[in-house]
């Protein structure tokens, strides 16, 4: 499948946090960092434990506004988006959780979950959303897990299912916080697996957030240090 | 996506959110349970409940008399040109009465026109008679009479009421507006008879009909009458009442079954719906003769209006606060559990949903939960009802009620919409706002004013319903009451567990040693600790309340009956033997003191009637030809005894001027009248033509007893002087007993003061009616009693709240979770429900001791008009105290228990542990 190539593009994207002293100066976060992502290859963003990983994707998903600098994912300019425009912008996104049951429906199945993804976001028929499902588990290799209830899923199957989830409406960007975290090294490495699949698989930007280095394989790197955007590989 | 997608869509949004269901459904279920239970509550003083528990209420004190009263519930009077309205009246005053008040129930209907006529040929019955009534009846009461007599066959004819045993059955010439007829009687009734059989009618009859041979005679004689039904009455009569220029002259006397009275009586505002009864029946009647002129003689009902008004008041007040809180819990937990909820909402939000079909989705499932938990209310509401009956108590469901409970459901329908509104909103706020609101708080952008606004908006509604200046009083300080004592308990047991913590901490941290679990927990579930005080503390202090309120009410009940009546018996007896009483009193050992009083107003004889006045500036005796104003009263008080009965009293407002202390036998206290008329405190006022003076000592104000309230001319003075002024005289006087007894011995000093009463000439005995103050307990208490136990439902109902979501998901699990890692957590778990619930109680006991020590302390040391005895507390309210104590330890050893071996169940390797 050849894949319409996406991009996200930084220009002097800096964050001001106010200083929880007043008297103090604001901190300035991301220092006029500018840096371009595409949809080829995975992207990873690493840092330790309030680096600002999550404001990163924050500001990327427009939620959190940024105080200078320019952010553009294709040709939408993020940091003037408002109103609607901000809105239909994030429907074509999607996030995916550290915790993956803020979003799941734990008392549905896995079939039920995927189902109700694709009648909220698609409008799609029936049998059209049944392919698509089965399509998206093989993917993700929850195929024997379909009328298992969320509730009774492993850590590791939990989040293929958030990762099947925000896949199967194809969204044109995916941003994933700590798709690993909690998960043994098997587990790990299957959603990982899942995660390369689908970015092999879907036409969806992928940029993933961890603080877990092990994960990254020859995939572009930012890292977030002492308040900058670094590219390391 | 056809109709299977969006059917699905909402299947699933269903079944995603079921916990969220079952919790909002739970709410929405102790929500209407609760507002059906004090839709409820206003059978408990409906007015027959009322009438049963608190006839006796009037000045609370029993009195023992053989007199008997026969009042008209309703009486008219009327001059007509259309006798016949005789005929529809009954027809007309069911109406009005079904109008008014849903009910007629008449037990006696006496309506007739009378006409004062003249003998022409006296001396055939008694030559003393100058005057004879004619009095047209209804067919009913024609009946009624017809049987009394001995001619009782005939269905017509004139009736003769006489008081003569052996009058024969004659014609008679009689003169009818100066024109010469005769009347043949073909019946014989005697008074006596009449009064015997039929009490009621013979009153009002004989009340036309009588007179008294000498002005202050006191037994009454009765002019011969004779009574006919009204057709014949005017067919014999109309052609000589319409020559002259005067009408008919109707009167009515209506006497209601006790049912209808005691909705006339016992109902809310019923001086209006009296006026209302009385301005429709005036109305109906003009309309049938718009020349008729009337006196409407009103309704002489029994019924203390200010306390059925309190006693609406203080039902409205709980329903208005537990409705309240009911309301605003709903809001705040459907809130709690939405916010769980937020992200999944975005996600929906974010997949396009336009408004309407959202609006319309948030609509129906507002439906589907207030149906759902309207229907579970009811099925929980069936079994409590039954359980009343163990009790003693009766609520039904009526239509009204169905009506009522319709409302509440329309209302809870209202909350849950408008709060799954409000959250909308807050998610919209957040998306195209880019508010930086982290949580969802409800009704959060609503500005705080409005909060006044509606609050106002729903107390005029209450106003509206029922316009009284007590309730809203009472209401008010109720309320204010209820959230003060909660907010204070919330803060003080935060106050405990903070200086707990730290002292605590403070003494580990000295000793270098590590901190408990426990203050760890206490820590961790801070905010969980706060709900559960404010919520418990709410729902003590809505029941303390109630019962302070209660004793509040009967203990004013009760001083009001002993400031006028000074003890809790008083007696009045001659003062020929007042020796003998005295002494005959002091032997009896309930007795505790008493003091005699003398209460002189006037003396009559035969022949005429003697008081006192004010005639230039001395006080005079006049006779019944003076025209001018008499002094009301003069009063002789035994001063020392006098101020020794009284001690416990608070005398400040008993007098404007001057000090109430001991009286010499020159020395009077006098009404303000007295300073109106040019005497001050200091003057002296002479008496019985200059052959006595007074200084005046004072100017009363408000003496027990005394009433000041109209401006009279009163005085106060020695009981030796007063007696030795009246003894001079000749002029017959009562002497009035005092007595204090302590409230349990009432009913033993009754026992062994009525046979003094025949032997010493007592006439009458007022006692304080302990009964009436057991039954006003009981008209109050009963709705605690039912509120008590829907708070115990609610609390069942919020531990299965608390149990919907699994265990392991819990936040209490998560941090008993954290302790875990380092200790097992059973036993700091064990350790923690026994010290949480030791804490809940310890508050509960300050919260039960703050409250009456601040009400009984303060009537202890400001005290107004109470005396300290004054502020005792039954048995009754003892066991209710008893239970409080006995129960909420109970509730909160089984809620401990329960949650114990709840949070034993959780698995910690299923437990959220941080990812990084």
């Amino acid at each position: 499948m050849t894949k319409n190539q996406k991009t996200l593009k930084a220009n002097e994207l800096t964050k001001i946090f106010p200083h929880p002293s007043k008297e103090e100066t604001n901190i300035p976060l991301f220092a006029g960092a500018s840096f371009e992502m595409t949809s080829e290859q995975l992207n990873f963003i690493v840092g330790v434990s309030g680096s600002g990983k999550t404001t990163l994707f924050r500001i990327i998903s427009s939620i959190e506004p940024m105080n200078a600098g320019e952010l553009f994912f294709n040709d939408i300019a993020i940091h003037r988006l408002k109103g609607k425009e901000k809105v239909n912008y994030l429907r074509t996104m999607s996030f995916m959780d550290q915790f993956p049951a803020k979003y799941l429906f734990l008392p549905l199945t896995v079939k039920q979950n995927l189902d109700y993804t694709l009648t909220l976001y698609t409008s799609l028929m029936r049998e059209e959303r049944e392919k698509k499902i089965l399509e998206t588990v093989s993917v993700f290799d929850i195929e024997k897990l379909l009328q298992r209830k969320a509730l009774f899923l492993s850590g590791g199957e939990l989040r293929r299912l958030s990762l099947a989830c925000n896949i199967i409406y194809n969204p044109t960007l995916l941003l994933c916080d700590e798709p690993t975290a909690q998960l043994d090294d098997d587990n790990k490495s299957n959603v990982m697996d899942s995660i390369r699949k689908m970015n092999e698989l879907y036409e969806t930007m992928i940029i993933i957030a961890s603080h877990d280095r092990s994960i990254i394989a020859n995939d572009p790197t930012y890292e977030i240090d002492d308040r900058r955007i670094n590219k390391c590989l | 996506m056809g109709f299977d997608g969006r059917l699905k869509e909402f299947f699933y949004r269903i079944r995603g959110r079921r916990n969220f269901l079952l919790k909002t459904i739970l709410i929405v279920t102790l929500l209407t349970l609760s507002s059906f239970v004090v839709v409820l509550l206003p059978q408990l003083i409906n007015p027959h409940i009322l009438s049963k528990h608190l006839s006796g209420l009037a000045g609370a004190g029993e009195e023992i008399s053989t007199r008997e009263y026969y009042y008209p519930d309703v009486e008219l009077k009327a001059h007509t040109n259309n006798p016949l309205l005789i005929h529809n009246f009954n027809q007309t005053v069911e109406q009005v009465s079904l109008d008014v008040y849903g009910v007629y129930l008449p037990k006696t209907l006496a309506l007739f026109v009378r006409e004062s006529t003249k003998w022409l040929n006296e001396t055939s019955i008694n030559p003393a008679y100058a005057q004879i009534s004619l009095i047209g009846v209804t067919p009913t009461t024609y009946n009624s009479l017809r049987i009394l007599s001995s001619d009782n066959t005939s269905a017509a004819g004139a009736i003769h009421l006489t008081e003569l045993q052996n009058t024969s059955l004659s014609s008679y010439s009689i003169e009818v507006r100066n024109q010469n007829t005769s009347i043949t009687a073909n019946k014989v009734v005697t008074i006596a008879n009449l009064t015997d059989h039929f009490p009621f009618l013979a009153h009002n009859i004989l009340s036309q009909i009588s007179y008294y041979p000498d002005e202050f005679g006191r037994e009454a004689h009765y002019y011969p009458c004779f009574i006919l039904k009204i057709d014949e009455f005017i067919a014999q009569f109309e052609s000589f009442i319409l020559q002259s220029s005067d009408p008919y002259f109707l009167q009515g006397f209506l006497e209601f079954e006790e049912y209808q009275k005691e909705i006339m009586a016992w109902t809310l505002n019923a001086p209006k719906l009296i006026d209302a009864f009385e301005k429709e029946l005036i109305a109906a009647i003009l309309l049938q003769d718009p020349s008729a002129q009337f006196l409407f003689g009103g309704v002489h009902l029994g019924a203390d209006e200010m306390f059925v008004s309190i006693a609406h008041s203080f039902i409205r007040g709980l329903q208005f606060t537990i409705w309240a809180f009911s309301i605003i819990f709903a809001v705040l937990s459907i809130g709690k559990i939405q916010n769980i909820n937020t992200d999944k909402e975005f996600r929906v939000l974010l997949s396009g949903k336009k408004w309407f079909p959202r609006i319309l989705h948030l609509f129906s499932e507002s439906l589907f939960l207030v149906l759902g938990g309207s229907s579970i209310a009811l099925l929980l509401l069936y079994p409590l009802l039954q359980l009343q009956a163990l009790f003693g108590i009766d609520l039904n469901l009526t239509k009204t009620i169905a009506l009522a409970f319709g409302i509440v459901v329309l209302v809870s329908l209202s909350v849950v919409f408008a709060t799954f509104v409000d959250f909308e909103l807050y998610l919209r706020r957040v998306l195209y706002k880019e508010s930086k609101e982290k949580f969802y708080k409800p009704f959060s952008k609503v500005p705080k004013f409005s909060y006044g606004i509606v609050l106002s908006l729903i107390f005029l509604f209450l106003w509206i319903i029922n316009r009284n200046l007590i309730f809203l009083l009472t209401f008010a300080i109720f309320i204010f009451a209820a959230l003060l004592l909660s907010v204070l308990a919330t803060l003080l047991a935060r106050l405990i567990i903070h200086i707990a913590k730290r002292t605590y901490r403070n003494r580990k941290r000295k000793e270098n040693q590590r901190i408990s679990p426990i203050f760890a927990l206490l820590k961790l579930w801070k905010n969980k600790l706060n709900s559960r005080f404010l919520l418990y503390s709410i729902i003590i202090s809505v029941v303390s309340c109630a019962f302070l309120f209660t004793n509040f009410i009967v203990d004013a009940q009760r001083s009001e009956f002993l400031w006028y009546n000074g003890g809790e018996i008083e007696l009045s007896g001659s003062p020929m033997n007042a020796t003998e009483i005295s002494q005959n009193l002091q032997a009896i050992p309930e007795i505790i003191d008493f003091t005699e009083v003398i209460r002189f107003n006037q003396f009559s004889n035969s022949s005429n009637y003697y008081a006192f006045a004010l005639i230039n500036d001395e006080i005079t005796v006049v006779d019944s030809s003076y025209q001018g104003e008499r002094l009301s009263r003069i009063v002789g008080i035994n001063s020392s005894d006098y101020f020794d009965f009284f001690s416990r009293w608070n005398k400040r407002g008993w007098l404007i001027q001057g000090q109430p202390s001991a009286l010499a036998n020159d020395q009077m206290y006098v009404s303000e009248k007295f300073q109106e008329v040019g005497f001050d405190s200091g003057d002296s006022l002479t008496m019985l033509n200059d052959s006595l003076s007074f200084t005046i000592q004072g100017i009363i104000d408000d003496w027990p007893g005394v009433s000041s309230v109209f401006p009279r001319l009163t005085v106060i003075m020695d009981y030796n002087s007063l007696r030795l002024i009246l003894e001079e005289l000749q002029f017959d006087y009562q002497v009035t007993y005092k007595i204090h007894t302590t409230e349990k011995d009432i009913e033993w000093a009754i026992e062994r003061i009525v046979p003094l009463m025949e032997q010493y000439g007592i006439d009458e005995l007022e006692y304080l009616d302990y009964d009436v103050f057991k039954n006003i307990r009981i008209v109050f208490l009963k709705p605690i009693v039912v509120i008590v136990q829907m708070f115990i439902l609610i609390w069942l109902g919020l531990f299965v709240y608390s149990n919907i979501d699994d265990i392991n998901q819990s936040s209490d699990a998560k941090n008993l979770g954290l302790l875990a890692f380092s200790k097992g957590y059973l036993k700091p778990l064990r350790n923690f429900k026994i010290f949480e619930g030791s804490i809940l109680y310890s508050i509960f006991l300050l919260m039960l001791l703050l409250l009456y020590s601040v009400i009984y302390g303060f009537f202890f040391t400001v005290g107004f008009v109470y005396e300290l005895k004054a502020l005792f507390v039954s048995r009754y309210t003892w066991f209710n105290i008893l239970f409080l104590i006995v129960a909420y330890p109970v509730l909160l050893t089984i809620q401990g228990i329960v949650e114990y071996y709840n949070l034993r169940r959780m698995n910690l390797s299923l437990i959220y542990r941080h990812p990084e």
